[in-house]
């Protein structure tokens, strides 16, 4: 068993790293707790989900009392991610650790690069559309609603379109979660902001409400598959709550390109290491890494 | 905060969120006390009888903490929907319970034992 310290250690470092690229930690939880502390991938999923949770409702009250959260496109969406979820825990409990590791590294992967881009959404702001259209089921459940932007000191309306795109990919996103235990908030964020003709701000709020729901279903399925290790829960999300509580912090004064690239150079290297890992375990095939096996 | 949701959201949350951290601090903590005082674990010196199984309070802490946790967002979705039917909004009432329902057939499906994990 992991120690107690040990895992607090990762979770705050993960968490911390996370709220740099605006996710919860777990894409550094479950590569670090597999690669350097030899935990089993099937353990370190529910673990992580659970860490998504805590990080998950302690933002998402923030989020509400702002009056930013929209709770109801929170859970229409909601319908789709949770099934996408159960989907994804499912398969993951199906497969080998090796897929699941290939699986991941993949996944890895593309947040590495997609590390490198946010640099060029920071500078130049996601626009609202214009000509927004409104499909079947955005005009039946008709959500229309506003909030109050500190930063332009004006109320900001919006009417939710896009609901077909938008479920399509919550649905993406609620699988990644239940197969890799990661939150999915990035998928979530763009979809609603892209397709659906949401304010930035609005689905941010909104997809940490999600988070909770989403890694809270596929728990419950990972905790009576019996692969919750509640040690190691307590201290990876009491760690990650402690890294994501400074990080958020450090983010909003961080202007550096460096470190964005340093973080996507990490990513990119724990992508190499869980392939590697893949690839050792599924087919003996051993190439070099830094890390332990 | 506009509406009675909205409240009653926040309090559901903020109500998880610390008293899931704070059963898992001080489950840290029990464990802590023996690194700091140099004596017998305190942590494992109260034990209780779970299944035929010793198990420690710093552990049982973990779990009630866990439990809190898993139970957070479902009762967000329960109380949304009761909220929802109480103001007519039938059309969020039906997709909030529809939510729910999925956690409690994730629930169903993991009691149902037909899933064990590959390795």
């Amino acid at each position: 068993m992991i120690n107690l310290f040990l895992s607090v250690l990762v979770g705050v470092i993960s968490g911390f790293l996370g709220s740099l690229i605006g996710s919860g930690g777990g894409v550094f939880l479950v590569p670090f707790l597999t690669l350097l502390c030899n935990v089993p991938i099937h353990k370190t999923i529910p673990a992580s989900l659970m860490a998504v949770i805590a990080t998950s409702t302690s933002g998402a009250s923030s989020y509400i009392k702002q009056g930013i959260t929209n709770i109801k496109l929170a859970f229409l969406l909601e319908v789709a991610t949770t099934l996408g979820a159960l989907t994804g825990s499912v398969i993951a409990l199906l497969l080998s650790s090796w897929v699941l590791f290939l699986v991941f590294s993949l996944l890895l992967f593309y947040i590495a690069v997609s590390t490198f881009r946010v640099r060029s959404i920071e500078e130049k702001p996601i626009q609202k559309r214009q000509n927004v259209k409104v499909d079947a089921l955005s005009r039946i459940f008709d959500i229309r609603d506003w909030y109050y932007d500190r930063a332009l000191k004006r109320k900001v309306s919006y009417r939710v379109s896009g609901m077909n795109e938008g479920l399509a990919l919550a649905f993406i996103a609620g699988v990644g979660s239940g197969l890799l235990g990661i939150g999915g908030g990035v998928i979530k964020v763009g979809a609603m902001n892209i397709f659906m003709n949401v304010p930035i701000k609005v689905a941010v709020g909104t997809s940490q409400l999600m988070l909770g729901v989403t890694a809270s279903t596929s728990a419950l399925l990972y905790l009576l598959a019996g692969l919750m290790d509640f040690d190691l829960i307590a201290s990876l999300a009491t760690g990650t709550i402690i890294g994501t509580f400074f990080g958020s912090r450090v983010m909003n004064r961080l202007r550096s390109r460096t470190i964005k690239w340093m973080i996507a150079l990490l990513l990119g290297y724990l992508a190499y290491s869980m392939f590697a890992k893949g690839l050792l375990l599924g087919f003996g095939i051993e190439i070099p890494t830094i890390t332990r096996r | 905060m506009e509406t009675e949701l909205d409240k009653t959201a926040y309090k559901i949350l903020t109500a998880g969120s610390l008293g899931s951290i704070i059963l898992f601090v001080l489950g840290i903590l029990f464990r802590m006390l023996p690194v700091l005082n140099g004596q017998e674990i305190i942590g494992y010196s109260v034990t209780v009888n779970l299944g035929g199984r010793e198990v420690s309070g710093s552990s049982l802490l973990f779990l009630a903490g866990s439990l809190i946790l898993l139970a957070t967002p479902f009762t967000v979705a329960i109380a949304s929907s009761i909220i929802y039917l109480m103001n007519r909004e039938y059309k969020f009432a039906a997709v909030t319970l529809l939510v729910a329902l999925i956690m409690v057939s994730s629930l169903i499906l993991g009691i149902s034992g037909l899933l064990c994990p590959s390795t």
